[in-house]
């Protein structure tokens, strides 16, 4: 019975869940959903946005499964520009004039944005989550040992057959277990596509509203900002970790503060040695005054991938051959935690 | 059997009730009695177990409860006894009619068992993850700071909304094995999802007949 310790848990995961919270499911100090895109499932129209109705997490999904990527991945992903960084630090909130922005470009001198989902050596593999809430199949001999990919196999042959829940149903199993992990190069990509989308988009606080262009990416920005802000000045007492992770992001920004500076004595060296201006970096003003917001290692990133089946969702399983049974497949959802390390 | 098995004196063919049956040899008769003892113990028990086991192998534990009631239990326990199978009236084979459906009943039984051995599996497996969930959610229920933490966490800040994610379609054919695609065709998908093994066997048949498959294929799976 130990094995499956953390069902309950992983199960209420599955739930929606607020923006920004602590859990015990991921022995980690943050879990962060983000509140940002959607796209279609044929990836020739437009991304949509205009269902984003509040600053909240995701709905709930059908199952919930964790990926182990590298922190450093995304730390160049959100930022915050603002002139007054000790008011920041000493108050806990953000000044009316400070922008929150994601990814960046060089017209807003940003340039190095990074997006996680292309930077990692062989992309995620979201096909090798470990499922730990929500199965397909919930035998003990499986749960605690099933991969995404698995999971959603034998969630195929549960639906097809209205509860055999085991993939050795499949003459082409192989085939289909590889046809999941196939996915994962599109799901980069169309994330990586929608982030580089949003990557020109950057806001002050009293501008950021649902109108504006890539809302869901500035406003998830300022939601991680706010809440590690909250946190790093609202000790709860009994959660000691979740404090030192605010006290931890103003360290980070802190430490990028130094650094602009000591830069920008290098800069006017520079300039003052040459005679000319090297434009490297020009942090006079308001608008350079930018901080990346960085992961660390137990900081968790949640994404909901949705996987649709061919027929559409809800429609009857067909091959070559004609009907499968009768029953209906529906698309089936998981929320994966990227568990930085 | 009709073959004689020695040569006794006087062995002749006796008419049992319409079965014409050597009798020159003790063996014979008991082959015979034993026949008649297979037919009662269908007629007596079986038959009755096996309309429980379908209810269990369907589902139907509601009306498996209402049906299995403790006098049927008793009933069947003192159907099951010696007396009924070794006394005068089956020595003497009376009212001894052969039913030729006996040994199909008994296959068909066997398949109601076999499916009933999936059924408890399947259940067993549900069972335990029931129960752990129903400890850990104790757990939280029995732990006011758990239970401050849960309701926290479920019932807090929520707003529906969609959120950020990315659907992808599935795009890789599905073919089930050969005796899985026929079920579904004939049968259809089976009720709580446990295949009817008595079906399954029909359509192992068919394949094997037709040459689509072999039976050693059918075994590895």
């Amino acid at each position: 019975m130990s094995k499956l310790s953390l069902f309950s848990n992983a199960s209420d995961l599955r739930k929606q869940q607020p923006k920004l919270y602590n859990n015990n499911f991921t022995d980690c100090s943050f879990a962060f959903e983000f509140i940002a895109m959607n796209t279609s499932s044929t990836f020739n129209v437009s991304p949509e946005f205009e269902r984003v109705t509040a600053n909240v997490g995701f709905p709930d999904v059908d199952s919930v499964g964790i990926l182990d990527v590298p922190a450093s991945n995304f730390s160049r992903l959100f930022y915050i520009k603002t002139n007054d960084l000790e008011f920041i630090r000493t108050s806990g909130i953000g000044l009316t004039n400070t922008s929150y922005g994601v990814v960046g470009n060089p017209a807003l001198s940003v340039t190095d944005g990074v997006i996680p989902f292309h930077a990692y050596p062989s992309n995620f593999s979201y096909a090798y989550s470990k499922i730990r809430g929500g199965y397909a199949n919930p035998t003990l001999d499986l749960a605690d040992n099933t991969l995404l990919y698995q999971d959603y196999v034998r969630y195929t042959a549960k639906s097809i057959t209205g509860g055999y829940a085991l993939s050795d149903i499949f003459s082409n199993e192989q085939a289909l277990l590889n046809g999941v992990a196939n996915m994962d190069p599109l799901f980069n990509f169309n994330l990586s596509t929608l982030l580089n989308n949003a990557s020109g988009c950057e806001n002050v606080s009293a501008n950021i509203t649902p109108s504006m262009t890539h809302y869901n990416f500035v406003i998830s920005c300022k939601t991680l900002v706010d809440n590690l802000l909250a946190d790093a000045v609202n000790e709860n007492t009994n959660n000691a970790s979740s404090y030192l992770r605010g006290k931890q992001f103003l360290a980070d920004l802190e430490i990028q503060s130094k650094l602009q500076e000591d830069a920008n004595y290098l800069n006017v060296a520079n300039m003052s040695n040459s005679g000319e201006n090297t434009s490297l970096v020009n942090f006079s003003g308001f608008s350079t005054k930018k901080y990346w917001v960085i992961f660390h290692p137990g900081d968790v990133m949640a994404i909901r991938l949705n996987y649709f089946p061919k027929n559409g969702s809800g429609n009857k399983a067909t091959n070559a051959s004609g009907n499968l049974g009768g029953n209906p497949i529906n698309d089936r959802s998981y929320k994966i935690y990227l568990n930085m390390k | 059997m009709t073959t004689r098995t020695d040569g006794s004196a006087g062995a002749a063919g006796r008419s049992l009730h319409g079965l014409t049956q050597a009798t020159s040899s003790n063996q014979s008769l008991d082959l015979v009695r034993d026949i008649y003892r297979y037919q009662l113990l269908w007629d007596k028990v079986i038959y009755s177990l096996q309309r429980y086991t379908n209810l269990y192998t369907g589902g139907a534990y509601s009306d498996l409860k209402k049906n299995f009631t403790p006098e049927e239990f008793r009933k069947l326990l003192l159907a099951n006894s010696n007396d009924f199978y070794y006394n005068n009236q089956v020595d003497e084979l009376i009212d001894f009619s052969y039913n030729s459906t006996t040994f199909s009943n008994y296959k068909s039984n066997i398949y109601s068992i076999i499916t009933g051995l999936n059924t408890a599996v399947d259940q067993y497996d549900r069972l335990n993850y029931t129960i752990n969930q129903f400890n850990e959610q104790e757990a939280v229920l029995t732990n006011k700071d758990k239970l401050i933490e849960y309701i926290k966490t479920q019932f807090s800040d929520k707003i529906t909304t969609e959120a950020f994610y990315i659907s992808q379609t599935y795009n890789t054919d599905v073919y089930l094995k050969p005796w899985f695609n026929l079920y579904l065709e004939i049968y259809g998908a089976p009720p709580s999802g446990v295949f009817d093994t008595e079906k399954m066997a029909k359509v192992v048949e068919i394949l094997i007949k037709r040459g689509d498959i072999t039976m050693a294929q059918f075994v590895s799976g």
